[in-house]
């Protein structure tokens, strides 16, 4: 197959490739990947620019994969291999960015709805209102927005952090958890809260950071 | 694919070998799994099967040969063993165990398992030892 996958792949080895999917040949699949994961991947930069990367290339891979385990839902009569990956990769990213879309406007009204202004005191509560109206918001947020692990990972750099972010998302709310976790339960009630709260307010800050990064517009 | 960005190639391949994974049609299912069972990282596991490192996505990314019992399960493994250059017996052995593994419904790690069995040996021949030194005068 030409290399520069801007010319018409080879139609011999893309049936190729079919049948010996088809007959459960066991190292098709890799040759597969290994053909048209790199192009397809390519294939989608230029589609969709502005995606994020991760969601392109996850595009991409899947394509691969769900063909690889299920050839015959791929009919040579109807268009070439590498349309059909092309189709079903764009898909994948088309419905991921709706997705991204649908997050973040949810993420926004919870906002708007919510009457507060994100981690920011209105004045008229006092402190421990304000911190647990805070509190509550940033577990909703997490939850709604911290869904995956990797984007739990990505707010929570160390294991301890993701420890005290997965409290978070479990709705713990008693210091004595966090303070077992952070090892200091031999200190005073009120240092231990203190220390606690400090934790949580640090993670926030992350979690503000990585929400305010917008998703990227529809791409067609 | 001589133009090909061997880097970015080789990411991609990682990328699609983690999503692949999480299904049990795919190697990466079977490695995955051994991976977890006996603690073992990448490099551990291509030590194993003495293979290079940069081949395990490729590897992880074939068609998990059906069970040992299939009769198709010899041909396959042979079949993934020379496209990769490892001894067809060690492919085999760590589709096996981890067969043997997934199999255990209590799902515990090989290591232990081993351990657990060599223990419990010693240990009822300990006791045996211990009964029958009780019974003596």
């Amino acid at each position: 197959m030409a290399s520069n996958f801007t010319t018409r792949p080879n139609r011999n080895r893309e049936l190729s490739f079919h049948q010996r999917l088809l007959a459960g040949d066991p190292v098709a699949p890799s040759e597969l990947a290994e053909e048209y994961l790199y192009h397809l991947s390519n294939h989608l930069k230029l589609k969709f620019p502005k995606a994020d990367s991760a969601i392109r290339d996850e595009a991409a891979a899947d394509a691969c994969l769900k063909y690889a385990s299920q050839p015959e839902s791929y009919n040579p009569a109807q268009r070439s291999l590498w349309g059909y990956l092309k189709m079903s990769a764009e898909g994948d990213v088309r419905n991921a960015q709706a997705k991204q879309r649908r997050d973040q406007f949810r993420f926004e009204r919870l906002v708007k709805f919510e009457g507060v202004e994100l981690f920011t005191a209105d004045g008229n509560n006092t402190i421990e209102e304000d911190f647990l109206m805070q509190e509550e918001l940033t577990e909703r947020i997490i939850n709604l927005k911290a869904k995956t692990r990797s984007e739990a990972e990505a707010i929570a750099e160390t294991a301890l952090d993701q420890t005290l972010l997965h409290l978070l998302q479990a709705g713990v709310r008693r210091t004595e958890e966090y303070a077992r976790i952070l090892q200091i339960t031999q200190l005073r009630p009120a240092e231990q809260k203190r220390i606690v709260k400090n934790h949580k307010d640090r993670l926030r800050v992350r979690l503000k950071r990585h929400l305010s990064r917008k998703p990227p517009p529809p791409e067609k | 694919m001589s133009d090909n960005d061997p880097a970015e190639q080789a990411h991609l391949l990682s990328l699609a070998a983690a999503r692949a994974s999480r299904q049990p049609f795919f190697m990466a299912s079977a490695l995955e799994a051994f991976r977890q069972a006996t603690d073992t990282d990448e490099a551990g596991l291509a030590t194993r099967l003495e293979i290079e490192t940069s081949k395990l996505s490729r590897l992880a990314l074939c068609r998990r040969p059906t069970p040992a019992e299939s009769q198709s399960f010899g041909r396959e493994v042979q079949a993934i063993a020379e496209k990769f250059g490892i001894a067809p017996a060690k492919l085999a052995n760590l589709l096996r165990q981890v067969a043997s593994y997934e199999a255990d419904k209590t799902a515990r790690p090989i290591g232990l398992m081993a351990a657990r069995d060599y223990s419990e040996d010693e240990a009822e021949s300990e006791t045996t030892e211990s009964s029958n030194e009780t019974q003596e005068p």
